[in-house]
């Protein structure tokens, strides 16, 4: 098993600098290293059941949050977001 | 007598009577708040005028109705409150106005409630100390060298310095009963389900839980009457009935089994701990319990379960901190480089730490050997519980391997910090619920506490149980009622 950090750091879209990317890379290794302890269980079988008995709820329209009070707190022109450019060429 | 030693109960019906304003409650807690939270800074966040406006419509309304009117109630920083601020111990939520409140927040404040100050914690709920918080580590009322436990370690000190008469925590792997055994308070997980978790900023969806934390068990009782059931905004809480958890505490206990492990499980724990432990075992047999030994051959692969899991649902949760929507932005020249920098300066390392572990484990060709494999062993340990529950009604295990711990101590050793979650975590993979007791002092004058499991939705036994050995267990608050009273 190899930890790449420069992958898993650009997939967490997290960066840091080389001093915490060596420490990261050693707990890392560390974490890992510990919790590889799981490579002992045998498993037949699936994984964890109770994600399917969710149940489901009607599709009926239902009264939401007010839009005024949902853009109060964030930075816009009163009717809409207004966010930074997300799409790029 | 003061209005800050008074049980939700009492306070509720002085208040109901006349016998007491809501104003006058309010300012017995503030003057001690004013004192002592400079000190312990239990709170990130309070809003006096807020507080008092909430205090004076109650004092005025012409009904005093509600379960709880009038009681002030603490919430952990990680639960919405609309229009109050909302950080999950971030900067990257710092400046977070909610636009509305979690549901439990609603039911305490239909039924009279006045929350009183959002409470640090680790952040996102990701920590065992609450020095993981990004703006100040919380103190230990019993010891202000040491952590108060985490990750709900505000809540639970607001409580243990009378700073409040209750809180509410969140518990993804511990986050209530371990900052609770540490701070000798009261402190349940309630089954997963059981109480909504719209409005709580998720960790790990599967694991979180709200519940509540206090010092006496009806308190807890009296809350969770309020909080638990169905919320259709949260498609994970359970239709069962709510039983009336106040007033089933009073019941008499019928004779029970409880289930204790073989004592090669507790090898390396704090020996006051396990003595304690013993002592509480023997307690309960003498109150009508009869003592059975059970196996849970899955319980030693459970905390690598729980780094599994845990951090692959938190770094799918956080995923929506990228400075678009709300929370910090850090404005760079293209989208990626303005996600990239928003997030590393946002979040802390602790977190950045999870991601990354999380980030692992989903990743392909690694999945099914974590993610997948963590899962299925998830399953084996929630049928070992299911085989248990078969032969006993309760299992006792010790809630923390150690007492409270010095401030510095582990947060270098973020392996060493998650071993303090040993006995916690199993309840959460299992969906149960489970409660830290104080039951004795250490010799340093350190609160332990004993965490008791029931099976699912038992939460009405678990609390009658509770309340028994409280009676015999007479833990007491005159330490801390001499400090900060």
């Amino acid at each position: 098993m190899k930890f790449d950090i420069e992958k898993i750091l650009k997939l967490s879209m997290i960066e840091v600098d080389e001093d915490e990317k060596t420490r990261l890379k050693e707990e890392m290794g560390k974490i890992l290293q510990w919790i590889s302890k799981l490579e002992e269980v045998t498993i037949e079988g699936e994984g964890f059941s109770f994600l399917t008995h969710i149940p489901l709820r009607d599709d009926e329209p239902k009264v939401s949050l007010h839009r005024d009070e949902v853009i109060s707190s964030t930075e816009g022109n009163g009717v809409f977001f207004v966010v930074p450019k997300v799409v790029e060429k | 007598m003061t209005p800050g030693e008074l049980g939700l109960k009492e306070l509720r019906d002085l208040l109901k009577k006349g016998e007491l304003t809501c104003k006058e409650v309010i300012d017995d807690f503030k003057r001690r708040i004013d004192r002592f939270n400079k000190e312990l800074v239990a709170f990130i966040t309070i809003d006096w005028g807020r507080v008092y406006e909430r205090a004076k419509k109650l004092d005025t309304s012409v009904k005093k109705e509600g379960a709880i009117f009038g009681c002030p109630i603490a919430i952990k920083d990680n639960i919405l409150t609309k229009g109050l601020r909302t950080t999950a111990g971030s900067k990257i939520l710092e400046n977070y106005l909610p636009p509305y409140s979690a549901t439990v927040v609603e039911r305490l404040e239909r039924e009279g409630a006045i929350i009183i100050g959002k409470t640090n914690l680790d952040e996102f709920a990701m920590g065992s100390s609450t020095e993981n918080s990004a703006f100040f580590p919380t103190l230990n009322p019993w010891d202000k060298k040491r952590v108060p436990g985490g990750s709900s370690g505000g809540s639970a000190v607001a409580v243990a310095s009378f700073m409040s008469p209750c809180s509410l925590g969140s518990d993804t792997g511990g986050s209530i009963r371990q900052p609770a055994s540490f701070c000798g308070i009261y402190g349940l997980k309630p089954t997963y389900g059981r109480v909504s978790r719209y409005g709580l900023i998720a960790f790990a969806s599967s694991l979180d839980q709200i519940g509540p934390m206090a010092r006496s068990v009806e308190d807890i009782a009296i809350i969770m009457n309020v909080i638990s059931g169905h919320d259709e905004k949260d498609s994970t809480s359970s239709k069962n009935p709510v039983p009336d958890y106040a007033r089933e505490i009073e019941n008499k206990v019928s004779p029970f089994r409880f289930g204790i492990l073989d004592e090669s499980e507790f090898e390396g724990i704090d020996e006051e701990i396990f003595k304690s432990y013993i002592d509480t075992v023997n307690l309960m047999e003498k109150t009508g319990g009869k003592k059975v030994k059970i196996d849970l051959p899955h319980l030693k692969y459970s905390i690598y379960v729980y780094y599994i899991l845990a951090t692959s649902e938190a770094s799918s949760n956080l995923a929506r901190y990228d400075g678009i929507r709300y929370g910090l932005r850090v404005d760079k020249e293209t989208i990626s480089a303005l996600y990239m920098e928003t997030r590393s300066k946002g979040f802390g390392m602790e977190v950045k730490r999870r991601i990354l572990l999380g980030t692992f484990s989903l990743s392909a060709g690694y999945y099914r050997e974590f993610y997948g494999k963590a899962s299925a062993v998830r399953e084996l340990i929630k049928r070992d519980f299911e085989n248990a529950f078969r032969e006993v009604d309760f299992i006792i295990l010790p809630t923390t391997p150690e007492l409270p711990f010095l401030l510095g101590e582990k947060i270098q050793d973020p392996v060493k910090m998650y071993l303090s979650d040993l006995f916690t975590i199993t309840p959460n993979l299992a969906m149960l619920p489970a409660i830290s007791i104080p039951v004795a002092l250490s010799k340093n004058k350190l609160p332990i506490g004993i965490q008791i499991i029931s099976n699912i939705f038992e939460e009405s036994n678990l609390l009658n149980l509770s309340f028994l050995l409280e009676k015999n267990l007479n833990f007491s608050y005159n330490e801390l009622k001499r400090r900060y009273l």
